[in-house]
């Protein structure tokens, strides 16, 4: 019970130093780049050699870790020392980010549908990627009009 | 260096501790890497039976005594043999057995535990050699005979056997070792009634003769792989008509491989046996050009067996094993490994189909250690695979004896496969993922 206190302690906003919760943050970002790339890798290996990672450590750990990791990163970005920070290039990153997921969905769906008629397996991907694209304006639109 | 925040500022120092900590997060991933791949590459594998849940589909194996008395609760007397067997591929170089026992119970002391691998069929104790099959044509000191009821019985003359009008070229050459496996039944005296397990063919049907009744083959290919062509005497419908013919057809000899649709079966009695995959076809030592075709009518003399013929299934009756090293014959029946003594006692059994090659060495202890709880304190012991079983040794099934000098019970028993992390076992594992890649990618339309 002492030890849960002094984590929950640990948390309280006020308990931060804010270089000590920068540098936290920071490494967070790392930490889930290392986490992302895991679970891009083991989704790629699973659906060229089905079974091989998840024979040894099941996606649900992967996912949970990365959820843990949003989680903890969105209660530093929350704290008042970096709230306040004002953030420059980050359409651009965004824009190299969505092009590397796109490139990276397609060649998910590629591989699991690679028995399939190369004419349907790529109209299937445009098709995916589509409705992707549509869903993303839709809530794009809805951030803008919120804000 | 990566920097995913660079708008977020810190001063020197600060972004030095920063810099410490993001390389130890990119080492921690390094290590988990490092992990991941010798768990792929050099796997470990690890089979439980436990003894408080012996039905528990989690067990991977059933010990069993070696004289076939029943298991009860863990307890084994001593001087009781006990076995087990566990299906595995890979360059395993070692294995540890644990026995975990009642804490009520008294130590372990000198439990040996003894290793062997083949085919788990082909490590079924040895029965009794089995001679010609019925129905076989055989001379030997230029005297003829037929093989009826498991018992020689010679052709009184020449005539008889032109009367019956069994084809000499049908007449197998046997030694006079090959004569003493069958025993000796009456001389045929007369053409008068034919002897049982004398056969017919009439418009493209094969039957045989027993017990005063005709049973038909279903198909030439099942008569084909149980006799010869030229063993059938050539007759007439009417011939046919003057006998009863059984209702019952006759299909394809044991152990014999088909495929109905996209499916592959073993043929076991009455039964024919669903093969899980193509893998497990490979690695019980099956040959691809064996398999028969077979249509729907000689599909549904057979009933599918429930459970499939898996890595972990042993070989069924009628099984035929050649050893490469001592070229010695054994066909599998009730659990046991009986010899064929001779290469022409052999063809009669095994007809259009190959046997599967083992090793006598495999037979043989392999490997063993002693479980001493007083002296060691532990209740397991390490057993060394040496690279020759695992490499070229046939078969897919280690299985190991377990026999105690004192009574013990025993709550748990469990075997951890280990690779050594070696340049070859590397090599093998890769050749390993590449074949997966290439069975993910084959079948391409």
């Amino acid at each position: 019970m002492e030890t849960l206190n002094r984590i929950k302690n640990m948390f309280l906003p006020g308990k931060w130093e804010r270089d000590t919760a920068l540098i936290a943050y920071k490494a967070l970002h790392d930490v889930l780049f290392v986490e992302i790339m895991f679970f891009a890798v083991a989704m790629f290996a699973e659906g060229v050699i089905p079974g091989i990672i998840i024979s040894h450590i099941g996606f649900s750990k992967i996912v949970i870790a990365i959820a843990i990791t949003m989680v903890v990163m969105s209660y530093f970005a929350n704290l008042p020392g970096i709230k306040n920070l004002e953030f420059s290039g980050e359409k651009k990153r965004t824009k190299k980010m969505v092009l590397a997921f796109v490139f990276f969905a397609a060649v998910i769906m590629f591989n699991s549908q690679f028995k399939m008629n190369l004419i349907l397996n790529l109209s299937l991907i445009a098709i995916s990627l589509l409705i992707g694209y549509f869903i993303f304006q839709v809530l794009l639109e809805e951030e803008k009009e919120r804000s | 260096m990566l920097d995913f925040t660079k708008e977020i500022p810190l001063e020197k120092k600060k972004y030095r501790i920063y810099r410490i900590a993001q390389a130890g997060v990119y080492l921690g991933a390094a290590l988990v890497s490092l992990y991941l791949a010798d768990s792929v590459l050099f796997p470990s594998v690890d089979f439980n039976f436990s003894f408080a849940d012996p039905a528990s589909s989690r067990n991977g194996f059933i010990p069993q005594y070696r004289d076939g008395s029943e298991m009860k609760n863990g307890r084994i007397a001593k001087g009781s043999q006990i076995y087990f067997d566990t299906a595995l591929l890979g360059n395993f170089s070692n294995v540890e057995i644990s026995l975990t026992r009642d804490p009520n119970f008294k130590k372990l002391q000198d439990v040996k535990v003894e290793m062997r691998k083949s085919y788990q069929a082909f490590l079924y104790p040895e029965g009794a050699p089995i001679g010609f099959k019925n129905g076989t044509l055989v001379k030997n000191n230029g005297k003829y005979y037929i093989v009826s009821d498991d018992k020689f019985r010679q052709f009184g003359s020449d005539k008889i056997i032109s009367d019956f009008g069994f084809p000499k070229d049908a007449f197998l050459a046997a030694s006079d070792d090959d004569m003493k496996h069958d025993g000796t039944g009456d001389v045929i005296a007369d053409s008068a009634t034919y002897p049982d397990f004398s056969i017919f063919k009439a418009a493209e049907r094969y039957y045989i003769f027993e017990d005063g009744v005709l049973h038909e083959f279903v198909s030439r290919e099942a008569y084909l792989s149980q006799y010869e062509e030229n063993q059938a005497i050539q007759k007439d419908e009417s011939f046919i008509n003057s006998f009863t013919v059984s209702e019952n057809q006759l299909g394809f000899s044991d152990g014999s491989l088909v495929a109905y649709g996209t499916s592959g079966f073993v043929v076991s009695g009455k039964e024919i046996l669903p093969i899980s995959n193509a893998a497990t076809f490979v690695d019980k030592g099956f040959k691809w050009e064996d398999i028969k075709n077979i249509s729907g009518d000689e599909f549904s003399l057979y009933s599918q067996a429930l459970k499939h013929f898996s890595d972990s299934s042993p070989h069924p009756d009628g099984t035929i094993f050649l050893t490469s090293d001592t070229h010695l014959w054994y066909m599998i029946e009730g659990e046991k490994k009986r010899p064929l003594p001779s290469d022409a006692i052999a063809s009669t059994w095994i007809k259009g189909r190959s046997p599967v090659a083992v090793s006598s060495a495999g037979a043989g202890v392999l490997s063993s250690c002693t479980i001493n709880e007083d002296s060691s304190g532990g209740t397991s012991c390490k057993l060394t695979i040496p690279p020759s079983a695992y490499q070229e040794l046939p078969g897919v099934d280690y299985e190991f004896d377990i026999v105690s000098e004192n009574d013990m019970k025993l709550t748990n028993i469990e075997a951890f496969f280990t690779e050594d992390i070696t340049k070859n076992n590397l090599k093998t594992s890769l050749l390993g993922l590449l074949r997966r890649i290439r069975s993910n990618y084959g079948n391409t339309q």
